[in-house]
């Protein structure tokens, strides 16, 4: 299968591992994966501050670039989900409108792609580690990836989950919430903290690069040991392709 | 003192967030045990959001039936387009009849209009008989909860204010403290010449109105008094009797955890000839409030159906933390902060649609479905926002739609990485690193290192 990798502009620029881990592992099953170069950011953060037009300049450049592709693949719950909830909306009533909503049904998380759509659970990766997993929101509620990141973890050899408290509760990212409200948003960050540290585990997991930037710059603050690991990188890490 | 520095406070309040982590977490504790156990949940959720949907394209049509419905038992119907007319209206009917002492009902209405407040100042008395409100009137607060309005206040607090105020020795055993309490209404309710309560919902079909509680006042303070003065927002009303139900159901489950408040009041007229009881005058005042202009705008008016029953505000990762006061609106939580946009007379209220994470985790609970993160995130629209920030999403959108500026930023971020701490002052830096480290953005982008080395790398 040919396969388009959507590559959120965060994940290009501060986690470009994250990037290369689903690449990997997209190949390693066989699949064409192809990167299209213009690629630059879905309109996320525009349209969640409010400014709308200025998401749809930015949109615009997604539909041009991935408008001819059958099937596309992120490494982020909520990107994907920005381009299949909002994408509609966004457009309603402009030219677009009709290939956004088109586009929406394209677009897949990265482990809902693997378990539900190529129905692959083993990836034959190996990994004595502890792990904990956040569940991203709008991966979760827009999207309903629970169920996959586990299935994808349960099958990795020596990987031991240990369920956090409250794992479906926001970390507090929010996009411009999080520098606009830095109490509330390091708060948030601080519960999500707590409860996986509490699991005794080395790695939190998630699905949503941004969730992990923002916990990631937390837990370096409070010199907390623990890390943050994307899904991608660690499935890739466990097969030995990073 | 911004709103920011609101929330920030109540944040750095150990006390209170010890305090809303219990109540909330017990809230939503019995409220899941109540969906476990109602298999139809969901359909009672279809049921509910398909009579409050009626309402927002019927609404004229249900408030002339409801007028109707209880001019035609003797009641006096009354319209209030704002806070001020409303409390205006109150003012006259208890002026007019000597009223200074009397008992009031729980009413989230009567706190939007700042009833209170209006009728102390013109010498009036209001005695609030709900035991929440009675506590928030006794240390001159504001409901913290739309269901429970003493929810920011421990077992201690209320021993240490009714005990205070009945001049008892100290006790917060919660038996002894309701008794002490429900002495001192007794006879609030046996003289009082007035009762004024709200309404949970409003029967168009039969003119009734409803009212629910858990501790018997409300039937008290609407039945015992000559007059019943009930203050009615127009986004209450609903078409049928029937549609109690659903309703009822849902709004105790959601708010309490209970299968339904230990009572429901339904109030259709003043004394009957048959009646043995009941007010000889009850006077309706139907209050809009913004309520119609919050209809008439596409993007809020789903949020017009809410029930009240509260558990945005529980399930919320900012309200459970820091209760309602800081949002500085009647109405707290993802529903309030809709709200707030139209019924709110503070212009800045408009950025509360702005302190919230859009997690979404309101929507999935809520028992009319309402869209409530997608709204928030679209009034988003609406606000005037500061220059700098317009400039600079404007900036930032000039990158992001153009692969070429892409590419230059992509190298732009790692020239200037060296240099970060140069960028502190700059607000959405300074706003992240208040609380965490910046990332570290690796040598080359995920894009960079593919053009370079493409498919021909090792694997």
């Amino acid at each position: 299968m040919q396969i388009a990798l959507f590559v959120p502009c965060h994940v290009d620029q501060f986690m470009p591992q994250v990037a290369e881990a689903a690449y990997r592992l997209l190949r390693s099953l066989g699949h064409n994966v192809v990167v299209p170069e213009a690629q630059t950011c879905c309109g996320q953060p525009a349209y969640n501050a409010g400014y709308w037009p200025e998401s749809r300049r930015i949109a615009r450049n997604f539909l041009r670039v991935f408008g001819e592709h059958g099937t596309i693949v992120a490494p982020s719950g909520s990107c994907v989900s920005m381009v299949r909830t909002n994408y509609p909306g966004l457009f309603a009533g402009e030219p677009e409108e009709a290939a956004a909503r088109a586009l929406g049904h394209r677009v897949h998380e990265l482990s809902s792609f693997l378990v539900d759509i190529l129905q692959v659970t083993n990836l034959g990766a190996e990994l004595p580690v502890t792990v904990t997993v956040h569940d991203s929101c709008h991966a979760l509620r827009e999207l309903g990836v629970r169920d996959q990141p586990r299935a994808l973890l349960a099958q990795v050899r020596g990987l031991t989950l240990v369920e956090m408290a409250h794992s479906e509760v926001c970390c507090g990212f929010g996009g411009l919430f999080s520098v606009k409200y830095p109490e509330l948003s390091t708060a948030m960050a601080d519960e999500k903290l707590d409860n996986a540290l509490a699991t005794g585990a080395q790695y939190l997991v998630g699905v949503e690069a941004s969730c992990l930037l923002h916990l990631q710059g937390r837990l370096r603050r409070r010199a907390l040991p623990l890390q943050t690991l994307h899904l991608a990188e660690l499935l890739a890490w466990g097969k030995g392709l990073l | 003192m911004s709103r920011r520095q609101d929330f920030a406070r109540s944040l750095a309040d150990l006390d209170l967030r010890r305090k809303m982590a219990v109540s909330m977490a017990q809230a939503l504790g019995h409220r899941a045990a109540r969906v476990a156990e109602t298999p139809e949940w969901e359909a009672l959720r279809d049921a509910a959001q398909a009579i409050r949907a009626y309402g927002l394209t019927h609404l004229d049509e249900m408030l002339a039936q409801f007028r109707h419905q209880l001019e035609a038992r003797g009641a006096r119907v009354h319209w209030a387009a704002d806070a001020e007319a409303a409390n205006r209206l109150i003012l006259d009917v208890l002026r007019a009849r000597g009223v200074t002492r009397f008992v009031k009902g729980k009413s989230m209405a009567t706190e939007e209009t700042r009833l209170n407040e209006a009728l102390i100042a013109a010498g009036l008395d209001p005695v609030e008989t709900d035991l929440g409100e009675y506590l928030v009137q006794l240390c001159g607060d504001r409901p913290a909860h739309p269901t429970a309005p003493a929810v920011h206040l421990s077992r201690q607090d209320c021993g240490r204010l009714i005990c205070q105020h009945l001049g008892a020795p100290y006790t917060d055993d919660p038996t002894t403290l309701s008794l002490m309490v429900r002495e001192d209404l007794r006879s609030e309710f046996l003289r009082s010449p007035a009762g004024i309560t709200g309404a949970n919902f409003a029967v168009a079909e039969t003119g009734t109105v409803v009212i629910v509680d858990n501790e018997g006042n409300q039937g008290l303070v609407s039945a015992l008094p000559d007059l019943h003065i009930a203050l009615v927002g127009i986004d209450k009303l609903i078409p049928r009797l029937q549609d109690l139900g659903p309703l009822l159901r849902l709004l105790a489950r959601n708010a309490t955890g209970q299968t339904l408040t230990c009572y429901t009041t339904l109030i259709s007229g003043p004394r009957q000839a048959e009646d043995a009881d009941g007010p000889r005058e009850l006077h309706v005042i139907l209050l809009d409030n913004g309520r119609r202009a919050m209809l008439a705008d596409p993007t809020a008016r789903q949020a017009m159906t809410c029930i009240r029953c509260g558990v945005c505000c529980n399930i919320c990762p900012i309200y459970s933390k820091v209760g309602g006061h800081p949002y500085g609106f009647t109405y707290p939580g993802a529903v309030g902060s809709i709200w707030a946009a139209f019924l709110s007379a503070d212009p800045g209220a408009e950025e509360l649609a702005h302190i919230c994470s859009l997690c979404g985790a309101c929507s999935e609970v809520c028992p009319v479905r309402n869209e409530l993160s997608h709204t928030l995130a679209a009034m988003r629209r609406r606000r005037h926002r500061p220059w700098a920030e317009r400039l600079g999403m404007g900036a930032l959108a000039a990158v992001l739609a153009r692969p070429s500026l892409y590419r230059l930023g992509t190298r732009l971020l790692r020239w200037a990485h060296p240099f970060r701490r140069l960028g502190a002052a700059v607000p959405p830096i300074r706003g992240w690193t208040l609380g965490r480290e910046l990332p570290h953005p690796p040598s080359r982008s995920f894009q960079e290192s593919h053009r370079r080395w493409g498919g021909h790398r090792r694997e």
